[in-house]
């Protein structure tokens, strides 16, 4: 009788245990991203604008960021939008118009990326701009812009695009049907490093590699356009060997004098970059960034595009970190005039 | 002796209540959170005091400041709920002095009205660089803000400058803390440069 008091009641506790244990624990794991997935997915955002505005490869660099069955939709298209599936589908877009290997235009930024089931989710803004063909005069404006919505998936090869709408920037009336609220930004939950997928055996860098490259090329425009110390802070981006192209510039006393004669001042902003790709070499990394420099209208006066192109990097660690080896600057340039 | 049964069967109980409750906790401070950063936080690399996700999380703080800004959602206050309860938005092109605007309520306000919507693309944030301080981090972005789609108005670049921040890192992830947004305005100007 005593033995099945102990079991009865031993059986009940457990049973209420195991019901409270399985009403805690969620239905499906909440899903994370390492560090190295967020960046490698803000790469192939950025890789986007390259591949749509060179054409590269018949348009296939571009399909080639989107996954097998993936779609592109563009929503401005027609009167209820137009989607593009399959990968020969997806190289026809990136060919035609106005494209050539030094051509710029899709600058994307404001990247947000948040985990989902099977993968990640994104929105990117997207600035679409008409730049100057190769300083020959022709005035640059802003086109158009407005956002992207991204379901990203991890392949193999990679992160790819497993969708990707384009929704036109719009205010009054009539507007898009928007997408999704965007979730509050909050303390994020890694996976481990060693589930980020980089394809291939070649050279490789890590999360904190790429983090310091971000920031060494971020913090360009303030040493050229704030140019606090004589352009020290700008000459110290380099290494002391470092040869920045147009005009040809070595050495760092040169580089700090090239700085001091651009304009200038505490609050200035002139340059901005977008869209930074960055790829480890078996010496270091070497990357790429859209520059447009904007004339920001003081006292009322109208703003303007200054020039537009796109910065090639070699970049070496250092003892004092990463720098620019070589920064060559090429202007934008479509070989055809703007229809 | 009959309450000995009962006994072993309550101390079963709670000793299988422990193990179930003392599990998942120590799952989660051995897990890859605490290694990742922990493992970022090398002396030698020049992001000592952040961890790698600690620069992505606050990247992603600044980019969605964007979006809330323009869309204006949930009445301005998505754009209110990125900054810390006292949080500080400092417009220094505001009037003579700037203009300030302190906790919930007036941030959520600068969030409204205008042109805002989930399909308004206005500030373009770029050149982020975040900085390690003893109490969290500082950062500064540029800004360049574009009319494209507004209805009645050429796409152009309307204005544009640079925003200085101070960020905390709350129990909810990382905030701002302060930001100050500077119009841009060149100082040094040689004619042979322009």
């Amino acid at each position: 009788m005593a033995m099945r008091k102990v079991l009865t009641v031993a059986a009940l506790s457990l049973t209420i245990l195991a019901l409270g244990t399985s009403a805690q624990q969620p239905t499906s794991p909440t899903p994370v991203l390492s560090a190295l997935d967020y960046l490698e997915i803000e790469q192939l955002v950025y890789r986007y604008g390259y591949a749509l505005d060179t054409g590269a490869d018949n348009g296939f660099a571009y399909a080639d960021l989107y996954a097998p069955d993936a779609t592109f939709t563009g929503t401005n298209q027609g009167p209820s939008g137009r989607s593009y599936q399959g990968r020969d589908r997806l190289a026809a877009l990136a060919r035609g118009g106005r494209r050539a290997p030094n051509f710029v235009s899709h600058y994307v930024m404001n990247v947000v990326i948040e985990p989902a089931p099977g993968g990640a989710v994104g929105r990117t803004y997207v600035g679409i701009l008409d730049i100057g063909n190769g300083g020959n005069g022709a005035k640059s404006r802003v086109d158009h812009g407005g956002l992207y919505n991204d379901v990203y998936v991890k392949t193999p090869q990679g992160w790819r695009f497993k969708s990707r709408s384009y929704f036109e920037s719009t205010s009054g009336s009539p507007v898009q049907p928007p997408p999704a609220t965007l979730g509050v930004p909050r303390a994020l939950n890694a996976a481990p490093a060693s589930s980020a997928t980089t394809p291939g055996s070649g050279p490789r860098l890590t999360a904190e590699d790429y983090i310091e490259i971000q920031q060494l090329v971020a913090r360009y425009p303030y040493a050229l356009d704030q140019n606090p110390d004589e352009g020290r802070s700008y000459a110290n981006l380099f290494t002391p060997d470092a040869v920045f192209r147009q005009p040809r510039t070595e050495g760092r006393q040169n580089l700090a004098t090239m700085a001091s004669r651009a304009p200038h001042g505490p609050k200035y902003t002139r340059h901005f970059l977008a869209n930074h790709v960055i790829e480890a070499t078996a010496d270091g990394a070497i990357g790429k960034q859209y520059l447009v420099a904007v004339d920001i209208g003081e006292m009322g006066q109208p703003s303007s595009i200054f020039l537009g192109g796109h910065y090639e990097d070699m970049y070496a660690k250092t003892a004092e970190g990463w720098r620019f080896k070589t920064r060559t600057f090429i202007a934008s340039a479509t070989g055809t005039e703007a229809k | 002796m009959g309450g000995r049964p009962l006994t072993v069967a309550l101390g079963i109980a709670i000793l299988a209540m422990l193990a179930l409750t003392v599990v998942p906790a120590q799952q989660q401070d051995d897990g890859p959170t605490k290694q990742d950063r922990a493992g970022s936080k090398d002396p030698a690399n020049a992001t000592k005091g952040l961890s790698t996700l600690d620069y992505i999380e606050i990247q992603q703080l600044v980019r969605k400041s964007a979006w809330a800004l323009d869309s204006g959602d949930n009445y301005g206050y998505a754009y209110a709920d990125l900054f810390t309860p006292d949080g500080v938005l400092v417009s220094a092109s505001q009037g003579s002095d700037g203009r300030t605007y302190r906790g919930r309520d007036q941030l959520a306000t600068v969030a409204r009205g205008g042109a805002r919507g989930a399909t308004v693309q206005g500030h373009f944030t770029m050149n982020h660089v975040i900085r390690p301080t003893a109490e969290g981090a500082t950062g500064r972005a540029y800004v360049v803000v574009v009319d494209v789609g507004v209805v009645g108005k050429t796409n152009q670049v309307n204005h544009g400058g640079s925003y200085d921040d101070v960020y905390e890192k709350t129990g909810l992830g990382w905030r701002l803390k302060e930001r100050t947004y500077r119009e841009s305005k060149v100082d040094v100007s040689p004619a042979s440069q322009r």
